[in-house]
């Protein structure tokens, strides 16, 4: 039986121990997670909170992970990601008109960086979710392709179509972002 | 730098800076960061104590163990008995425990009872004759007074002389045994009396005489059914035995009751026996001629059938022996009666049967005289006194 796994079953008989080695293990990477799709550390923190929140409330309906902790808090965060794009309003175009390429100083090289950020998040969102989670853990997040696959449920295989077309599909939107 | 070249190897350039320009992640602010890390704690804690009230005593360790978690008593009423049980202690005992131990003393005491109700129902060869006869014994010893000894130990031969006949009912022999445990209890009924003062001890023995009367009546209906079902694979010797004494204690007492000694027979001049073709002594009359003679006559007091038939009777040895002719001597009961002695007058006379049946073998049991050597002295003193008896 994995660490891993041992951790979880601890965690399910609410042992304060593993709950708090749970928060301290896996918060950060859930909060970079989010940080990359949504760009503001506030709510950042804000949506890694509610990830844990929601998964010690899974814990108490007995509906959370069984066995793969990590990709079932990736799947939450994803989820609230989705969520707060859902509810705020549609900046995905104004975000690809706000590159400007044109920047030569150096602190218009961070605000070109922070533009192109933008550029890169205004573009993911134009995939589909399934196709966003795998560029974002697959490019940010240098997971495996196993590894992906196994938080997402999907086989290698799908998950490397999964990524064929999602790669595909953002170079066409940045090239397309760049004629403008 | 792209950083994992082998990842985004093949990337388009564009999906590589686009990326690339992702990866920076601004630092969390510390303090919100603590701040939400212990609300997750407090809210687990939160969560934990609604779900599973013991999981707040859970340690890893004994997770890990794999150990139940035993959870402390509660105060309050308990959800179930199990746990009521299982939690709470009476005096320092556990009530599991204690209940446990109330139930066995209670089905102990109970078969107990069932068993004491059952044990005195029984005859000699049941297992539970034994104890029958220790609470007898167990009885006898909680009587603190002559009289009281000499009452029970009479209730005891009683209780003999019902299972002879309960067995001889049956069709089975009567163990030898029981006439032995008879001839003791009658003996020691009647020689508890020595130790009362003259009132009481005529009385108590009276009472004695009384139920050797009631016994040998019981005993002669016994006899008679005996020799109308004789059988040569039934063994009458206890019977015969406990006649006997019975025979031999009646013959002692009457004198010092200031009775005729042939009134021992009167009982069983009703019964069948008495009809006995043959019996010298078939009239209502019978007994009236077991009348003892003088002190010193010595052919026991009576007229027995052997010895109106001319039968040589040992004065010495007869039953009534005891009335010899040194009344200074050793008393009635003082001088053990021969061989002779168990077909004596009385017997012969009150059960009417034939010399030679089978019934009246020689018995192995000792004489019941012999059972009252202490009673000699006793006895001595009283020689002369009422009835013309040597009592």
């Amino acid at each position: 039986m994995s660490d891993k796994l041992q951790l979880l079953q601890r965690a399910q008989r609410w042992d304060e121990q593993a709950l708090t080695e749970i928060y301290d293990t896996y918060a950060p990477a859930i909060y970079r997670y989010i940080y990359r799709r949504i760009g503001n550390a506030q709510t950042s923190q804000d949506l890694t909170a509610e990830t844990f929140r929601r998964f010690l409330e899974a814990l108490k309906r007995s509906a959370g992970p069984s066995e793969h902790l990590s990709g079932w808090l990736y799947r939450v965060a994803h989820n609230l990601i989705v969520d707060h794009y859902r509810g705020a309003p549609d900046q995905t175009e104004a975000s690809l008109e706000m590159v400007d390429p044109m920047v030569t100083t150096a602190e218009d090289v961070d605000l070109a960086l922070e533009h192109r950020a933008e550029l890169a998040r205004a573009a993911l969102r134009m995939l589909t979710p399934l196709q966003q989670q795998v560029v974002t853990l697959r490019y940010l997040e240098d997971l495996s392709l196993q590894e992906v696959a196994t938080i997402l449920g999907r086989t290698v295989g799908s998950i490397k179509a999964l990524q064929h077309r999602a790669v595909s599909l953002l170079q066409q939107i940045l090239e397309g972002s760049d004629d403008r | 730098m792209i950083g994992d070249g082998d990842r985004r190897e093949g990337l388009p350039d564009n999906v590589a800076r686009a990326l690339e320009a992702l990866r920076p992640v601004a630092q969390p602010d510390p303090i919100v960061w603590q701040e939400n890390r212990r609300s997750y704690i407090v809210a687990a804690r939160a969560l934990a104590g609604a779900s599973q009230p013991e999981a707040l005593h859970v340690t890893s360790t004994s997770l890990e163990s794999h150990e139940p978690v035993q959870p402390q008593p509660r105060r309050g009423i308990p959800v179930t008995i199990r746990e009521f049980l299982r939690l709470h202690t009476w005096r320092g005992v556990p009530v599991r425990a204690a209940l446990i131990a109330v139930l066995a003393l209670a089905l102990f005491l109970g078969s107990s009872a069932g068993a004491v109700s059952a044990a005195r129902e029984s005859l000699p060869g049941s297992p539970l004759y034994g104890l029958k006869i220790r609470l007898e014994q167990w009885a006898l010893g909680r009587a603190r007074t002559p009289e009281a000894v000499s009452s029970q130990a009479l209730a005891q031969s009683q209780v003999r002389v019902e299972e002879a006949a309960r067995i001889v009912a049956s069709g089975d022999s009567v163990p030898i045994e029981v006439a032995a445990r008879f001839q003791e209890q009658l003996a020691l009924a009647v020689e508890a009396t020595d130790a009362l003062d003259e009132p009481q001890r005529i009385q108590a023995q009276s009472r004695i005489s009384e139920t050797l009367q009631h016994q040998i009546r019981t005993m002669a209906e016994i006899t008679a059914r005996v020799k109308g079902e004789s059988s040569e694979t039934v063994d009458h010797e206890a019977v015969a035995a406990m006649v006997q004494t019975m025979m031999q204690m009646q013959a002692q007492l009457g004198p010092a009751l200031g009775q005729p000694a042939g009134e021992v027979g009167d009982p069983l001049q009703e019964g069948p026996a008495t009809e006995e073709p043959g019996s010298s002594c078939s009239g209502p009359d019978c007994g009236n001629h077991q009348e003892p003679t003088e002190p010193g006559q010595g052919h026991g007091g009576s007229d027995a059938p052997g010895g109106d038939e001319g039968q040589p009777v040992d004065p010495g040895k007869g039953q009534n022996s005891n009335q010899g002719p040194e009344q200074n001597g050793p008393g009635p009961r003082s001088t053990p009666p021969g061989p002779e002695s168990q077909q004596t007058v009385p017997e012969q006379q009150l059960l009417a049967l034939q010399p030679e049946d089978p019934m009246f073998r020689s018995s192995e049991l000792p004489p019941a005289a012999s059972l009252f050597p202490q009673r000699s002295g006793n006895a001595g003193n009283e020689t002369g006194s009422g009835g013309g008896s040597s009592r």
